[in-house]
């Protein structure tokens, strides 16, 4: 059976020039990826900014051609036949501010699907059908340039469905989306894979939440390098025969986490500070470490605020692949 | 008996095939390029409707121009034929900055809004892009260039005397396939190699404003 998407081996380094004199830097984006996903998948990647999300899929729209490997779209080389890749797919990207704010959103979406050869009479039903369902069909003759941020995006959604593609490549489509926008894309995208079991999306986030909802696999990615790729119940589980603690406690007072992760059994600990209090959340190989977690607290006078215990996330099975969280690792910390 | 997962697969294959049945059918080939043109040059024919600021912008100020040289020719009393030629320039002036600003450096815009990557990843030709591009903008500056050339007269009050309006028409054609095609092309350099078109575009703009003004004034 031929994979919606696969990757093999796939690579791409960019040059980045300095000065005259300088020589021309490298800058390793992918790194040997080799992924394979399945007609009817709707498939996350998962990584902070700076991963290697977004030119992975530069890669596979065409884009942009690989320096190494190879990568297949609907089984078709998408470096050596683009033309056969770019009508089966479509790709909404989070953010973005595609056509002309003049244009009604009725009229921008007609003149996608003229790019892509859908008849107009089709495209204009096509139109209502789509904006009804996401909740845009009173917006069909408003400008597009007097939409708010959400209504705009989701306008760029109906505009990659529009076409009817086989795969379609949602690049943070939530990015900047308020929480009710968010979750209506999120139940689109959702309807849209179940009630069409042929066609396949790809979408890259870097919320765990939206990953760990709507993806019925994730691989997640950091330094241009897929570290693991499995449903997100498998990944998740991989860590249940760990104790996750969350500790609210008074603030650090220059405590590093070097002084935690000194102690035997404790697998990760990560800091977020906040106002007036700090938060630890800690990956324990046993229940009973978290005693000596405890113990060096009270040592440095630092008070317990609150205690939890939690069940795993993806965000915890970042911390544990990469070491860091995702936050700190898009921080440079 | 069958079990549960057969049924299961089979509806799972009936609604794939029911699905796929119900895909929408998509031109290709010579349909896809000319509803590629006609899409692309829609934003641009609409887009003047839309925005009224174009006739401030493309016609009180290129009229404040024109004003300007024929005041200048009246005063040195050069020939009356010399207002015609101005008011012709004024015209034809719109459309090489139409070429310039709206042709030569568009992609590049096109880039910063996210719409290129778009373009190229559809699968159209870019070549359609391009024409489409060019057609708006062609249809969209004629109007322009009619109302600074009726005006131009009105004002000045210009006869032009057409010899033969067959020659006037092949004229005017060539000119504009060999103006936007040379708009196209510059669209693929200036992608390729401009951060900053407008600076070459600048530069392209004041050659053609000096020819202009020593054509009008040796001429």
């Amino acid at each position: 059976m031929t994979h919606a998407i696969q990757t093999q081996a796939l690579g791409r380094i960019y040059k980045i020039r300095g000065g005259k004199k300088e020589e021309p830097k490298e800058l390793r984006a992918l790194t040997d990826i080799n992924l394979e996903v399945p007609r009817g998948e709707l498939f996350g990647l998962l990584g902070p900014n700076g991963a290697g999300k977004t030119t992975l899929i530069k890669i596979l729209t065409t884009l942009l051609s690989p320096t190494s490997g190879k990568a297949f779209v609907s089984g078709f080389d998408v470096a050596a036949q683009p033309e056969l890749v770019r009508p089966r797919i479509n790709m909404v990207s989070g953010g973005e501010s595609s056509g002309y704010g003049l244009l009604t959103v009725r009229e921008n979406l007609w003149m996608f699907a003229q790019f892509y050869g859908v008849p107009s009479k089709i495209a204009n039903e096509r139109i209502k059908t789509l904006l009804d369902i996401v909740g845009l069909g009173d917006r069909l003759n408003t400008k597009s340039s007097d939409l708010s941020t959400g209504l705009r995006q989701k306008m760029n959604i109906v505009r990659g469905f529009l076409t009817d593609p086989d795969v379609l490549f949602l690049d943070e489509p939530t990015l900047g989306l308020d929480v009710g926008a968010s979750r209506d894309v999120r139940t689109f995208v959702r309807k849209w894979v179940d009630e069409n079991p042929d066609r396949t999306i790809l979408l890259t986030t870097h919320y765990m939440v939206e990953a760990d909802e709507l993806c019925d696999r994730v691989a997640i990615i950091n330094g241009g390098k897929v570290l693991a790729c499995d449903k997100p119940s498998n990944l998740k589980r991989h860590l249940q025969r760990d104790a996750l603690f969350q500790l609210e406690v008074t603030p650090l007072n220059g405590l590093g986490t070097d002084s935690f992760e000194g102690i035997a059994g404790v697998r990760n600990v990560v800091h977020r500070p906040k106002d007036g209090s700090s938060t630890l959340e800690f990956i324990l190989a046993e229940e009973n470490v978290l005693g000596t977690v405890i113990h060096t607290l009270s040592q440095n006078n630092i008070r317990i605020l609150n205690l939890q215990k939690r069940e795993p996330t993806l965000e915890d099975v970042f911390v544990e692949l990469v070491g860091r969280s995702m936050a700190e690792v898009e921080g440079g910390s | 008996m069958y079990s549960w997962s057969w049924w299961g697969a089979a509806w799972r294959r009936w609604k794939v095939a029911v699905n796929t049945a119900e895909r929408i059918p998509k031109n290709t080939g010579w349909k896809l390029f000319v509803q590629t043109v006609l899409a692309r040059a829609y934003p641009r024919v609409i887009g003047q409707q839309r925005e009224k600021s174009w006739m401030f912008f493309d016609i009180v100020l290129p009229m404040m121009g024109v004003s300007a040289y024929v005041f200048v020719y009246r005063a040195i009393e050069a020939p009356a034929d010399y207002v015609g030629f101005v008011v012709m320039g004024g015209a034809m002036t719109a459309f090489w900055l139409n070429v310039l600003w709206g042709m030569s450096s568009q992609l590049y815009w096109e880039k910063e809004t996210g719409n290129l990557g778009l373009y190229i990843m559809a699968p159209n030709s870019l070549m359609a892009i391009l024409l489409g591009m060019a057609l708006g903008g062609l249809l969209a500056t004629t109007l322009r260039a009619l109302v600074i050339t009726i005006l131009g007269s009105w004002l000045f009050g210009v006869h032009f005397v057409v010899s033969s309006y067959l020659q006037l028409f092949a004229v005017f054609t060539l000119t504009m396939v060999a103006l936007y095609g040379l708009g196209m092309m510059f669209a693929s350099v200036f992608l390729l190699l401009s951060r900053e078109a407008w600076h070459w575009s600048n530069l392209a703009q004041e050659p053609v404003y000096l020819v202009v003004c020593k054509a009008c004034f040796d001429g």
